[in-house]
């Protein structure tokens, strides 16, 4: 990439570079249960001592490979999904301490783009834990308010099985229960272009 | 319906379902024709927004109308302009490979944009205005009538004006908007540059703009220009009261940028609203680029 703005600067007005929108997200690998940790949000809300509400839009990504061999001896399957759940975990951990916490809604416009019908148990730990957290005890309720981008020839009700899926979610049905997670249907936002 | 049902109904009453009807103004427009007295009740919800489109357009789900139909319906029916609350104006796209595959559709209209640009002293109710160009890519504010640019950034300080919406609208002079007392939410999207030299001495006798809400969407290199200015002056700056701040990025560059908003606003800051870089280096940065 050096390389090419070098050759080019002469003449470039402006320049993007695309960086993965997944920068901010934790991988998981299901088949081997390997995890790779992301970067943080570059973002500190640390001054910020009036915040009551919070809504970041985010994505989780889920995709499953299955790799048979010429010869039908071996398999392998792939499953990973991603997330940036850790990633606004830690942002959470950056709100003001040893003051008055003010926090009180966590919305997590969450958009699933799934590639397999056969739905993984993704971590919802992190929302757990951020009711633990010292900076987030005015917190009243975490909204998940979930929409997919489906491949083209899944149908939209596909979305409803995976609300189903997170209803019935060990972590995510006990904040249910608290009253603490209120989880909203908001649509499939499938792109057709 | 008849004057029997006008009659058993008071006013008030008749007004509530009006509102309840909102935004179909064709039965609305159904309705301001059933008697006089119907007429003045129902064409307070019929104009409180139009879309004006400066150039022929078909209706769609709200009363769109263009400049010279509105100069004409504010001639015969001047009460109107009162009514008038907000209004969505769709400007013509001049984007210069558009317009070569499209020249005859999408031809811009300054006779339009100077009619509108004389409308504006009329809408002294006004108090929301987006203003939008009308089929993709971008427009440079500097394409618009002259007679439209002054007139728009004159209502903008001396108006009611509270909300301003600019969408894929370049080049936009955000120095303009630094003396609009009244205007307290504001939104940028789709924008691929605005002009902004720096920050000004504001005149004391002159009240600087104090905003609410900042809403900046997918704007390209605006942001660093957008967050500056939003940060002037230093003494008081337009962000200094910020209630709310909403913002999509382009690219995790601009992550800085909105770091460094914060800081404007972090004693009043009380809604924040952003994604994560989702939208990095999506297909939409190429509906924004400029062809020149």
């Amino acid at each position: 990439m050096g390389k090419i703005v070098g050759h080019s600067s002469s003449y470039l007005s402006s320049q993007y570079l695309k960086i993965s929108s997944f920068a901010v997200r934790t991988s998981y690998n299901l088949s081997n249960g390997l995890r790779s940790h992301a970067p943080p949000i570059p973002l500190s809300l640390s001054e910020l001592t009036s915040l009551e509400r919070l809504t970041i839009h985010n994505t989780i990504l889920y995709s499953s490979n299955f790799w048979v061999s010429s010869s039908g001896e071996e398999s392998i399957e792939q499953r990973y999904y991603e997330s940036a759940l850790p990633a606004i975990y830690t942002l959470l951990e950056t709100l003001p301490e040893g003051l008055a916490p003010t926090l009180q809604y966590l919305i997590l416009d969450t958009c699933f783009e799934l590639k397999s019908r056969l739905l993984p148990e993704f971590d919802w730990s992190s929302l757990e834990q951020a009711f633990a957290l010292p900076q987030c005890s005015s917190l009243k309720r975490i909204e998940l308010r979930v929409s997919t981008n489906l491949p083209l020839h899944w149908e939209p009700e596909d979305g409803v099985e995976l609300m189903k899926s997170l209803s019935s979610d060990q972590v995510l049905s006990k904040l249910i229960d608290k009253n603490l997670l209120l989880l909203e249907w908001q649509g499939d936002k499938t792109l057709f272009f | 319906m008849n004057s029997t049902l006008h009659s058993s109904l008071p006013p008030e009453i008749l007004d509530h379902i009006f509102t309840l009807i909102g935004a179909d103004s064709a039965a609305l427009t159904a309705c301001s024709q059933v008697n006089p007295a119907f007429s003045k009740l129902a064409e307070r919800h019929l104009y409180a927004h139009i879309d004006v489109y400066t150039r022929k357009q078909p209706q769609k789900y709200s009363l769109s109308i263009t400049p010279s139909h509105l100069a004409q319906l504010l001639q015969k029916s001047p009460h109107i302009a009162n009514y008038i609350r907000s209004s969505t104006i769709i400007v013509s796209n001049s984007n210069a490979a558009i317009q070569l595959l499209f020249k005859w559709a999408l031809r811009r209209d300054d006779e339009n944009e100077e009619i509108l640009g004389s409308l504006f002293p009329q809408l002294s109710r006004l108090h929301t205005v987006k203003l939008t160009q009308g089929a993709g890519g971008t427009l440079p504010w500097t394409d618009l009538h002259h007679q439209l640019r002054s007139a728009f950034i004159q209502h903008l300080q001396s108006s009611s004006i509270t909300e301003l919406h600019l969408y894929g609208i370049n080049d936009f002079p955000l120095l303009d908007l630094t003396c609009c007392p009244s205007l307290k939410r504001l939104k940028f999207a789709h924008i691929y540059r605005v002009h902004y030299a720096g920050a000004e001495d504001v005149n004391d006798t002159h009240p600087t703009t104090l905003l609410d809400t900042l809403s900046i969407y997918r704007c390209v290199s605006g942001i660093p220009d957008i967050i500056n200015w939003a940060k002037s002056p230093p003494s008081s700056s337009i962000i200094s009261g910020l209630l709310s701040l909403n913002f999509r990025i382009m690219t995790h560059a601009h992550m800085e940028y909105v770091a460094d908003a914060l800081k404007g606003c972090c004693k009043t800051l009380k809604f924040l609203e952003f994604d994560c870089g989702e939208n990095c280096g999506s297909l939409v940065l190429l509906l924004v680029l400029p062809i020149s």
